[in-house]
Parts: structure tokens; sequence; C-alpha cells
């Protein structure tokens, strides 16, 4: 049991347990929609490239939280708004604003002349370096898209199951659409806080993805992933602090052994592209 | 003569390719109609006109007296159900939740399935035999209990209009006479119908008011014993560029 409590004296790692608890579930529940949709490589290019909006904020000594916020919803909007007026897919939307994005951002890193320890702990995960602040909009965050979700659940399962029939029954494709984006591109950048840009499509795809194998039940699914989802996060907090490993690192190995078993062991397993949402 | 459907000069175009010219048509109320033509006479961007999907570039479409904008959906459902296609067979849903999907707008925003609801979307698959698979997921249901399925969200959406795109195809005889029975008790409940088909014998299956004949534009539109003849076949499905006029079409 003091395996458990002994970290928890530090005032740090109670804000990291919070924190990871917090973001554990947004991922879980928003990763769910993420997979259904087939929304991976949205998940993987806002992370990508919010960076250009972390590197602005650093360049302007802006919150890297807000600025990297913002950045990631209107590169959301962006990629939405592409995909729509320029009658390109997704896909291709996405692949064109992120590698731009994430070259915009590189080019303002590289005229840094200081070597930004701030910055590199938005790109490999920093947990124990979340503040009171972060903590607040980690939270905040995390209840207004799940009271979203929860309040329009059967229409955004209706825009996920088939987006067709959903508007010829009168719902706003458009808006659930562009909603979705927005939402993914939040929890895109909070999760950012604790495994890293880079990893981040850990926590949003693989424990949905382990769900995935064990259900046919979208209810079960949900809970499932956010079991999986917090399981991960909690367990690579704790793992993170006795190997002195970096926090994402583990919390996403963490995920991914949780899918291996899943893949291994679940009655019902999927084929492996269709469980990463691809 | 109150139409429950009806297009004015109706053109429809995607890019520069046209796909419906001028068509003026006018479907009564609790008509049961079919649609015939060719692959590629333009029946499913008809249909998916009434419910919508598509904008005209010139004329108009009216259903029930307005133009199909989403609000206007949303208040009057209009039940739809799509050629078969290839859904996410991984998709972690029951055929109960899909069928109670065509329920969401009757339910509204912020709110949950009530009791009627429930008993609606039971009576749906009763309808169309396959309340006992109700708990299924939708993935694991063969092509033609899926297509079931989908006639059953349509129906509850319990609308005035219902419009199946070829819901007969690649179904075995006896699930198509079922979905002729279920016609014709809808005709019988007062339900305007539009079925499209591109095979002819479905027409000997079922009896339709009118028959709709389409090839990029009205070919003829009136009773089967007037329409289905084989100068006007010919003209449908080889596709001559002149249309006939028969009495209904106006």
């Amino acid at each position: 049991m003091h395996y458990l409590l002994d970290p928890l004296q530090f005032s740090f790692m109670q804000r990291a347990l919070i924190g990871t608890i917090f973001i554990g579930i947004l991922t879980a529940v928003i990763g769910t929609f993420v997979i259904l949709r087939r929304l991976s490589f949205i998940g993987e290019g806002l992370a990508h490239g919010s960076l250009a909006g972390l590197a602005l904020g650093y360049l302007f000594h802006w919150d890297l939280y807000i600025s990297g916020n913002i950045y990631a919803i209107s590169l959301a909007l962006f990629i939405g708004l592409l995909h729509e007026k320029a009658k390109v897919t997704l896909d291709t939307a996405i692949g064109i604003l992120f590698s731009t994005s994430m070259a915009l951002g590189i080019a303002i890193i590289s005229t840094m002349k200081v070597y930004t320890t701030n910055l590199t702990d938005y790109l490999f995960g920093s947990v124990l370096a979340i503040t009171r602040f972060d903590l607040a909009i980690i939270i905040g965050a995390t209840v207004l898209i799940l009271l979203v979700l929860a309040l329009f659940y059967k229409e955004f399962i209706f825009y996920a199951f088939d987006t067709e029939m959903a508007e010829v029954t009168g719902l706003p494709r458009s808006k659930l659409h562009f909603a979705m984006l927005i939402m993914i591109a939040i929890t895109v950048v909070i999760a950012a806080q604790t495994v890293g840009v880079i990893l981040v499509t850990a926590l949003l795809v693989i424990p949905a993805a382990s769900g995935y194998q064990w259900t046919n039940s979208l209810k079960y699914l949900l809970v499932l992933s956010v079991i999986f989802g917090l399981t991960s996060s909690v367990v690579g907090l704790y793992l993170s602090y006795y190997l002195n490993i970096a926090s994402g690192a583990s919390i996403a190995l963490t995920a991914a052994s949780i899918f291996l078993l899943s893949f291994l062991f679940a009655p019902g397993r999927r084929g492996l592209k269709r469980s990463l949402g691809l | 003569m109150s139409y429950a459907i009806e297009f004015q000069d109706f053109s429809l175009a995607y890019g520069t390719l046209s796909v419906l010219e001028n068509i003026n048509l006018g479907i009564p109320a609790g008509a049961c109609i079919a649609i015939i033509g060719p692959n590629g006479s333009g029946k499913t961007s008809l249909l998916k006109s009434i419910v919508g999907l598509n904008r005209p570039n010139t004329g108009t479409i009216q259903v029930q007296g307005h133009p199909p904008t989403r609000t206007w959906r949303r208040r009057h459902q209009v039940g739809y159900v799509p050629q078969i296609k290839s859904i996410d067979k991984n998709f972690p849903i029951s055929v109960y939740e899909v069928v109670m999907l065509g329920r969401t707008a009757h339910i509204g925003y912020l709110r949950f399935p009530k009791k009627e609801d429930r008993l609606i979307v039971e009576d749906s698959l009763r309808r169309v035999n396959m309340l006992h698979l109700a708990d299924r997921p939708i993935g694991h249901l063969s092509g033609g209990q899926q297509q079931r399925v989908f006639i059953a969200r349509a129906l509850a959406q319990e609308s005035k209009i219902l419009l199946m795109d070829e819901p007969a195809s690649g179904l075995d005889i006896p699930t198509q006479q079922s979905i002729y029975e279920l016609l014709e008790e809808l005709h019988g409940g007062g339900v305007t119908t539009v079925t499209t088909t591109h095979d002819l014998l479905a027409l000997e299956f079922h009896h339709f008011d009118q028959v709709l004949c389409l090839n990029r534009r009205v070919i003829a539109f009136g009773p089967p014993e007037k329409v289905l003849i084989p100068q006007i076949l010919s003209q449908t499905f080889s596709g001559l560029p002149w249309p006939v006029h028969l009495s209904s079409a106006h």
C-alpha cells in the first residue's frame, strides 16, 4: 500500500494523479468516437500540427495551454473546411494542414537561441509539471466535453454510424462534424500535458481500441475504454515515478500492453486496422 | 389536387454532369409509386432530392408544400431506405439501437427515449419480422436482414412519406414478397410510398398506382397499364431523349 501512497506525499504527484485520471477518462471517451468515425489520423495530425501553436505561444510568451488549444481548434476547423469546400478527402486535408503546420512550428523553434525546456515538456509530456492552473483547465475541459457528449449522445452516435441518414432526419451534420473536431482538438492539447504531442495518439486510440476487442455494445465499449484509459494513465504514472522514465512513454507503453493482452485474449477480437480506427 | 411531392422544372447536375433534366412531376398524397429506369438514370438522385440531400440547380422541389430544408425535415420526417450498402460491420450497435435512431428527431434534443418510442421501435421490428433479432449486433446479420432493419428504422420515423431505393435488390423471393406486403399495408394506412427498381419483374409482384419511367428526364408517368408498353419501356431503357406525356404528368 505504501507503494501507492508514498509518491502522493508530494503535492506535484497529487496534481499529476488527479490530472492523469481526468485525462485518462477524457481521452478514452473521445477516443471511442475517434475510432468509431475512423478519425485516428486526425488525432495524430492535430497533435503534431499543434506544435506550431505551442511554438508561437512560446515565442510571444503566451500561456502554452491556451495558445496550443486555440491553435489546435483553428487547425481542426481549417481541416474540416478544406475537406468540405475543396472536395478533398479528410485524410488528405489532414495531411496537407498538419505537415504545413508542423513545418511552421519547426521553423519557429529553429530560430530560438535558448534551449526551450518548457517546450520539450509538451513534446514528450511532463505530467509532474502540472500546475494548479493546468489542473483547473484539465478538469474544466473534461467536464465540459463529457457534458456535451452526454447531452447529445444519440445525435453523435447517429452521426458516427450513418452520417447520410442522420442528415436525412434533419440532424445538423456539419455542426456535429465540427463539434467533434473541436472536441478532439481540445482533448489532444490537454492530453499532450501528460504524454506529449508525439505520443498523444496513444491515449486517444489505444484504450478504445483495446475495449473494441471485448464487446459489441457501445455502452460497454465506452465503459471498457474508460477503465483501460484510467488504468494506462495511473499505472503509467506510477511506473514513471518508480522507474524514473518519461511519463508519456510509460503511459503509452502501459496502454499498448493492455491492447496486446486484449488482442491476444479477447474472444471476439477484430482486425488490427479496424480496431485502431483506420 | 394536393401533391405529397412536387417537382417543377427541376434540374440537377453534379459539377458539369447533368443527372436530372427538366423534371415536372406531381406525386399525389397517399399514392404508391414505382420508379423504373436503367442504372444511372437518376432514380437515386431523384430520391435524394426529395430528402434534401441534393439541391436543384434550377427549378423547385416541394414536399408537402415546402422545400425539404433541414429544419423542415426535422419537424416533418421523410422515411428513407437507401440501397443496400456496405455498413461498418464492426460498429458496436444492436439492431434495436439502429431502429431507435429513427426516433431521434421525435425524441428531441436533450431527451431520452420514452416508453412510446420503445413500443414504436418494437412494433417496427415486428412488422419486418426482425423483433427476435433485436439484440444482435447489426454487423452479424446478412445483407437482406440488414435491409429489413433499415426499413424498420424508416418505419420508426412514422413518416407520411416513405422512399425506398431498390429495396428488393439482392433479396430472396419470400423477403421481396414481404417487402411488397408491407408496401400494401402502408398504402392502406395512407402513407405515400415511392419505390425505385431497375427490375421490371418487381412490377409483377405488386400493384403500384402509378409508374414513373425515368431516364434523366421523365419518359412517362401514369398507371402501369398505360406506361408498361413496349414503346415506352424501350425509350426508358435505351435512353432515347424524347418524353411521352401521359395524363398524370403535369
